[in-house]
């Protein structure tokens, strides 16, 4: 049976044709100066393909995502409502090159950053090298006293980092925001390559991608290799907040990928110094703890003792060396925004090395010469508090009002040391299926690592979108949603996609010849 | 390991629930077809006596007219036992137990409940009311169906079919016991015997046995050959014997199975249920006595959900201490999860964890599991996932 394809009609205009990446980064055809070579291939692609076919295939994808149930939750008054994350399906594509790049320079963030957690929670060497400045940390709300003097297996806090990157008008990758505490959105980056092979097979096929579901499993393996000392076989699970959490489907694919039992705080009990889960024939040893609850919920009765989420006595379960959490308790003081400007020192003191992917320019308010800078230049920068995530909070100067850029100065004015800034970054953008038809939209990238005895970072990511047209804040519950991101093999060293492959451009146009008939 | 003691439960009650919506569905349906033949306002108001409603019945409602009663069992969401409610307790339930059932079953019970979700608060027509009756039966088919070709076999299956048969057996104990019930309570109409004909016929058609009984009996309805039938008929799937035989066989298969270890406690409350229905079948004025009979029945009924909680879901029990046979270390086990109003409260952490938008629930929303019931049959009836 021949393969859908999109066959363009040659009356219609070319899908690209008016495209206008304008003065961004664009993903697809690089700064504007020179087609890059590799992605002319997937340009041409493109172009094969028609738009009011590409607008229905498109719906019909995000239907399915539906009907499997690839969903966060809203709730509302009466009723929870599943909503599926907005998809777009002109995927981004990353070079070979490129992700060498990434993929070494997310490496030694997070070695870099574990040997932080380490020692802050452990010598503090760090702080009386005065490095990093002693208040920052001991005053931050996400360092955790309670940590200090534990040292976890094979020194890992950090087993599931998220990294967000971003690219600047010349196309070089930046660090946006490190995600030490429990990033989320890996579940997407898999579903939507498995959407996209089932919806796009004639678009992906013939290009060398990497594969991405192997992520479970991985993580999987780099949990139990951080298991508590002398345990062969861990018992792992994942533990999440419940049903009520937007991000229960991720937990519902995650528990499945990795094959690992789903529980609630409320289906583990310590005992002992040891943790159990209640199951129909017994208690049963848990010794791994892959967690998507928040440090503050984790144990009631060691830190917030409101929370029904957790589980009394799990700290000391991990002080004694029983069972490991994944992420640690703690590792949020590593990720905060104001130490993230530190990151750069923070490599380089650990492991004498320059950071291989660069912050982006920061300026930190509690420092008076920076705070006088920020004020000076409000309506030039970003501003951003320094404990918030998903995107709340934050004043974009030059997209700003007069009326609230005042706003902003008299709450930075009131507690500077909450806020940093940084200047604007023009966002890289990427072809976007939008209602006036495939337009530019910037985007980012959030690259997931997984640490055991050595780090792996998945080869892919999340790359978020901004749907609103000029918009810069990619954060699902701003508007945002997500692309399928390939990361292609070196060229001629791999295996490439879809059961035709060798037939390459041949291939592609016996379908199209086919789709006139179907 | 094994299945966590919470999925366990959830499947218990997920099974119940389905189960009750649909007998619920398919009373509404034929009370439709019953009441056609009569003059207006007869009949409805008996089905609060079956189910033990009328005090709650009477506070919000000025009378039992056909149309309040028929709002209130069909989608009155503040009736935790309406068609309504019992759907959401089910997909309640079933969202705990996403990583369990499949995609299809999931998809299906979000289609049903939208669809009674969906239903304006009083039917135009009777005949609306038939057609719903039948989609909702069919729906609740359809669910089971898919369950039967999609869910995994193991323990968790057991506890499924667990409950689907216990609430099954259960609704059929309260079918039997109207009539009773009624004249006892003086509210029988038509000066109405226990033997009445159209009653039984009624209540036949009510349990969809009414095909299957004309195979068996070919001449008058008699009352006595009926309730024999309703409640002793092995090949009769929703009879109470038949229930008993797969709750046995159900738990049998839990030890031969899956593995675990049946205590001495569970045998004795299914030998008890067997006994109860011999002693029963050998008694020739059963009918006389068939309030007893059904009281009896309920609470082996609710007792046997206790044991089923003691020793698979961890509900915390005294008498665990005495049972040897089961593994849950008792000195231990600690008090069960937070039931009601602090379920609101870790709902509300769990949302704050995912940024989620909202701000509050309906409190039928806020529940994943059901706890386990004590006294009297009025709460087996009307438990309510609650932690």
């Amino acid at each position: 049976m021949a393969k859908l394809h999109a066959f363009r009609d040659p009356s219609q205009p070319a899908l690209l044709s008016t495209y206008r990446p304008g003065h961004s980064f664009c993903e697809l055809i690089g700064d504007g100066e020179e087609n890059r070579p590799r992605l002319l291939q997937f340009w041409q692609r493109l172009e094969q393909m028609a738009l009011p076919d590409l607008t229905v295939r498109a719906a019909d994808a995000v239907n399915e995502l539906f009907e499997r149930g690839v969903t966060f939750t809203v709730y509302s008054d009466r009723d929870a409502i599943d909503r599926t994350l907005p998809f777009d399906v002109i995927p981004r594509v990353l070079t070979a090159a490129e992700w060498k790049h990434i993929e070494a320079g997310v490496k030694q963030r997070v070695a870099a950053l574990n040997l932080f957690l380490t020692d802050l929670y452990g010598a503090q060497k760090i702080l009386d090298d005065g490095i990093v400045p002693r208040d920052l940390i001991l005053s931050n709300p996400y360092y955790r006293p309670e940590m200090r003097g534990f040292t976890p297996p094979r020194g890992v806090y950090v087993h599931v980092a998220g990294i967000d990157l971003v690219r600047g008008r010349d196309g070089e990758f930046l660090v946006l925001e490190d995600n030490a505490r429990t990033p989320s959105g890996v579940s997407y980056v898999i579903e939507n390559r498995h959407l996209m092979q089932r919806a796009f097979p004639d678009l992906i096929e013939g290009f060398s991608v990497r594969d991405v579901s192997e992520y479970g499993q991985r993580l999987r393996e780099k949990l139990a290799e951080t298991a508590p000392e002398g345990v062969m076989d861990p018992q792992i699970v994942l533990l999440s907040p419940g049903v009520f959490n937007s991000a229960y489907y991720e937990h519902i694919f995650l528990a499945r990928e990795m094959g690992v039992p789903l529980v609630e705080g409320r289906d583990l009990l310590v005992k002992d110094k040891r943790l159990y889960a209640r199951t129909i024939s017994g208690l049963h040893p848990v010794d791994v703890v892959y967690r998507r609850v928040d440090d503050a919920f984790l144990d009631p009765e060691a830190f917030n003792p409101e929370s029904m989420l957790g589980v009394p006595g799990l700290m000391s379960c991990l002080r004694a060396g029983t069972v490991t959490v994944a992420n640690m308790p703690g590792t949020g003081v590593a990720d905060d925004k104001a130490v993230y400007a530190y990151m750069p020192r923070i490599i380089q003191y650990y492991l004498g090395e320059e950071a291989i992917l660069p912050n982006v320019d920061t300026y930190i308010c509690r420092e008076e010469k920076d705070l006088a800078y920020v004020l000076e230049n409000l309506g030039e920068l970003v501003v951003k508090p320094v404990g918030e995530s998903g995107g709340y909070g934050i004043v974009v100067g030059p997209k700003a009002s007069a009326a609230e850029i005042e706003a902003c100065r008299k709450v930075l004015l009131d507690n500077p040391a909450n806020f940093i800034a940084q200047p604007m970054i023009d966002l890289s953008v990427c072809p976007t299926l939008t209602d006036e038809g495939v337009a530019p939209r910037h985007v980012d990238l959030r690259p997931f690592a997984v640490t055991g005895k050595d780090t792996w970072v998945l080869p892919g990511g999340l790359t978020r979108v901004a749907l609103r047209k000029g918009s810069i804040i990619v954060n699902s519950s701003q508007g945002g949603g997500t692309k399928d991101t390939w990361v292609l093999y070196p060229e001629g060293s791999a295996p490439v996609s879809g059961p035709q492959a060798a037939g390459g451009e041949a291939s592609v146009q016996t379908q199209a010849q086919g789709r006139r008939t179907v | 390991m094994q299945l966590l003691s919470r999925h366990a439960e959830c499947l218990f009650w997920l099974g119940r629930y389905i189960e009750r919506t649909s007998s619920l569905a398919r009373i509404l349906l034929v009370q439709t077809a019953f009441d056609r033949g009569r003059a207006s306002g007869s009949g409805w108001s008996w089905l609060l006596t079956l189910f033990d409603d009328a005090d709650d019945f009477a506070k919000r409602y000025p009378e039992p007219s056909s149309r309040n009663v028929i709002r209130y069992y069909l989608n009155d969401r503040e009736n935790l036992g309406s068609v309504v409610g019992s759907l959401g307790a089910a997909r309640a339930n079933a969202r705990a137990l996403r990583a369990m059932v499949s995609t299809e079953f999931w998809m299906q019970i979000n289609r049903t409940y939208r669809r009674v979700d969906a239903l304006p608060s009083e039917l135009e027509s009777e005949s609306r009311l038939a057609q719903t009756c039948e989609q909702i039966q069919t729906d609740c088919y359809a669910l089971l169906g898919i369950a039967q070709s999609t869910f995994y076999r193991d323990a968790g299956w057991r506890f499924f079919e667990l409950g689907l048969e216990i609430e099954r057996a259960d609704q059929m104990s309260r079918l039997l016991d109207v009539r009773f019930a009624q004249i006892q309570a003086g509210t029988a109409e038509h000066g109405d015997t226990l033997g009445d004909f159209t009653h039984w016929s009624m209540l036949l058609r009510a349990c969809g046995g009414h095909h299957a009984f004309r195979r068996l009996v070919s001449g008058p309805l008699q009352p006595m050959n009926i309730a024999q039938f309703l409640i002793f008929e092995q090949s009769f799937a929703r009879s109470i014997a038949h229930c008993a035989m797969e709750i046995d066989g159900t738990v049998t298969q839990l030890r031969t199975h899956c593995g675990l270890p049946t205590p001495s406690r569970l045998l004795k409350r299914i030998s008890d249920l067997h006994d109860l229905l011999h002693l029963a079948q050998r008694d020739p004025g059963l009918v006389r006595y068939l309030h007893g009979f059904n009281d009896a029945v309920q609470r082996e009924l609710i007792a046997l959900t206790n044991d089923l909680a003691v020793c698979y879901f961890g509900l915390e029990d005294q008498a665990l201490a005495a049972t040897a046979a089961t593994s849950v270390p008792s000195e231990t086990t600690p008090p069960r999860p937070p039931a009601q109003g602090s379920q609101s409260q870790s709902q509300d952490q769990s949302q704050k964890q995912g940024q989620s938008q909202s701000q509050s629930q309906d409190r039928s929303q806020a529940t994943a599991t059901a706890a386990p019931t004590t006294t009297t049959s009025r709460s087996q009836a009307k438990n309510q996932p609650s932690d």
